[in-house]
């Protein structure tokens, strides 16, 4: 009759959708993208074999020694 | 007569609902002599009755209006006020746990252990991307500004 719950559920879907989206979108570019962006920088330039020398020389590896 | 007398819960009752803006029964069941001379004169024409007489005809029918049911109370000073004070117990347990209770802690925890620990992640490339080993200048060897 006077549309009490359907003026409530309106507001409350329109909310509701709007905070799921932002939500998500907030998440995506604070978090998401970042991360991404961080490992394409990281193996952009990536030598694993320098990686691996640097490695062994600090003496970590058990099959592969220092020496 | 074999009827059993009706008890009062099982009658209908009067509640102060803000989903219920009519309920069962008016709020004052007896009335006294005054009220029912009142509800005499309300069978008549309700311009010759008073303000004064209107609200005692509301009052009689409804114990709070929706401006009174739907006030707030004080209730969340206490609660809030309650939870405080028992994170502030709980702190105080604790701290007597540990001045009092808990034995040393484990050697792993020393600074020597754990700066090896640390030098020993960072040689492991612990985390290169976004971890430790991304915040450690290995050309410079110190940590990155």
């Amino acid at each position: 009759m006077r549309g009490l719950l359907a003026r409530r559920m309106k507001f409350h879907l329109l909310g509701a959708f709007l905070v799921s989206v932002g939500c998500a979108s907030l998440y995506k570019f604070a978090v998401a993208e970042p991360r991404k962006r961080a490992y394409a920088e990281f193996y952009k330039n990536y030598d694993p074999m320098k990686d691996f020398e640097a490695m062994k020389a600090a003496g970590v590896f058990e099959s592969a020694p220092a020496k | 007569a074999g009827v059993v007398k009706a008890e009062d819960y099982t009658l209908p009752a009067y509640v102060d609902r803000r989903d219920v803006p009519l309920p069962e029964v008016a709020f004052v069941r007896d009335l006294s002599a005054q009220q029912r001379a009142l509800k005499e004169k309300e069978k008549a024409s309700w311009s010759a009755l008073s303000v004064d007489e209107k609200v005692e005809l509301y009052r009689i029918k409804f114990n709070e209006s929706y401006a009174e049911m739907k006030k707030g109370t004080n209730e969340w000073k206490t609660i809030v006020g309650g939870v405080l004070f028992f994170l502030g117990l709980t702190g105080v347990i604790l701290i007597w746990q540990k001045h009092f209770m808990y034995g040393p802690t484990p050697h792993t925890f020393s600074e020597e252990w754990l700066s090896a620990q640390t030098k020993r992640m960072l040689d492991m490339r612990v985390n290169p991307v976004e971890g430790i080993s991304a915040q450690w200048d290995f050309e410079k060897n110190e940590w990155k500004k």
